[in-house]
């Protein structure tokens, strides 16, 4: 170690006892030898010194100062605290909740029977189903067979899904 | 309640002993041990709120607040997470963290929120520094501690004004124990650095580490 070496940054952390046991035996060696750091050394006691003398004494209350306080601060303690807002709603905005909730139900209610009452499209009498077999050998005898199955109640595996309002006639290829 | 009584000078030694009956008292309904309470507690209060607001109306504002809210919430106080002291004190330091805000919201003018230098500089003369220089001890000890940042003054307040260990300080601070030693190093610093402004030990050791590095 050198006398150039100065030890100025660890001073501070020196007298407050904020270093390692290595590091304070290095700046005590250092400081045999450094007059400039003995006098720094000097200046952080001297402040340590003020702080520790001073510091308590710092903002003493005059006489009374606080007891002035006591009355507000006593009244303030005996009043009930102010409990948090509650949400709680009132009737006006519970009635209009209701009324909300109430139509959501009908509309899926009601979106329901539509989709059930779907399935049930009138169809007349004449254009209903029958167990008469389907005659394959003379297309054109499918054309205005009234008899014939419907292609839809024939073919969907879901015959509520999506019923067909009218007959399809099929004519044939040569119709197209 | 009792004539009130100036405890300052004896309240880095109220302790638990002292306090944990007088709050046994205040759970119980005894409205005269609040005032007793109040009255132990409130110099200490005070002065760690003036160390840090170092504003007279400010700090009475504060003791106030801190101890209404103590006094309503003394049945939350968990004797098993530290002193009653600690507990006072970390109350009291949020509140001068609110009480600061307050402050400098409205006052602070945006020139200087920009740092683009509107007002001129002081003239020499009437530097800080060399106000600091003209004044005595005390004075110039609390116009070095005006020149901290407010947690460096909260922490020369919790240690050299309260007394409080370095565990009690980060307690009260809320962090760890060597954030709470380096920020009283770091004061201690800059305290130094505010009542001597010219360390002519900073020259001379920048001048001989230069000569040495040159000669070498």
């Amino acid at each position: 170690m050198t006398t150039h070496n100065h030890v100025t940054d660890l001073l501070s952390a020196y007298v407050h006892g904020h270093l390692s046991a290595q590091h304070r035996q290095r700046v005590t060696l250092h400081l045999r030898t450094c007059a400039a750091c003995r006098a720094a050394l000097e200046r952080e006691n001297a402040v340590l010194h003020d702080l520790t003398a001073y510091m308590p004494t710092l903002g003493k209350p005059a006489p009374d100062q606080l007891r002035r306080l006591w009355p507000a601060i006593w009244s303030e303690v005996r009043t009930v605290p102010r409990q948090p807002l509650r949400m709680v709603p009132s009737a006006g905005v519970l009635l209009a909740m209701l009324l909300i909730c109430a139509f959501s139900m009908s509309a899926l209610v009601g979106g329901t029977t539509h989709a059930m009452a779907a399935p049930n499209p009138f169809v007349p009498s004449d254009m209903r189903a029958t167990n008469t077999p389907i005659r394959t050998d003379s297309p054109e005898h499918i054309v205005g067979d009234e008899s014939a199955p419907l292609p839809s109640q024939t073919a969907s595996p879901l015959p509520m899904a999506s019923p067909a309002p009218l007959a399809v006639r099929w004519n044939g290829p040569d119709n197209r | 309640m009792t004539p009130f009584a100036d405890n300052s000078a004896t309240q880095n030694g109220q302790d638990d002993e002292r306090l944990l009956p007088l709050l046994t008292r205040c759970l119980n309904g005894d409205q005269r041990a609040f005032g007793e309470f109040y009255e132990m507690v409130s110099p200490g209060v005070y002065r760690l709120a003036y160390s840090i607001l170092l504003d007279r109306h400010d700090s009475e504002d504060v003791v106030q607040e801190a101890l209404v809210y103590a006094f309503r919430n003394l049945r939350h106080y968990d004797p098993a997470r530290g002193t009653i002291r600690t507990w006072l004190y970390t109350i009291t330091v949020s509140r001068c963290r609110n009480a600061r805000r307050r402050k400098w919201l409205p006052t602070t003018a945006l020139s200087h929120l920009l740092s683009i230098g509107v007002e001129p500089p002081a003239p020499v003369d009437h530097t800080p520094e060399a106000a600091i220089a003209r004044m005595g001890v005390r004075d110039a000890l609390e116009a070095a501690l005006a020149t901290l940042s407010p947690r460096l003054r909260e922490a020369v307040a919790l240690r050299y004004g309260q007394g409080l260990t370095y565990r009690e300080m980060a307690e009260v601070l809320d962090c760890p124990q060597k954030t709470a030693e380096s920020r009283v190093r770091l004061a201690h610093d800059a305290i130094r650095a505010a009542l001597h402004s010219a360390d002519p030990l900073s020259e001379s050791t920048l001048l001989e580490e230069l000569w040495s590095f040159q000669s070498g």
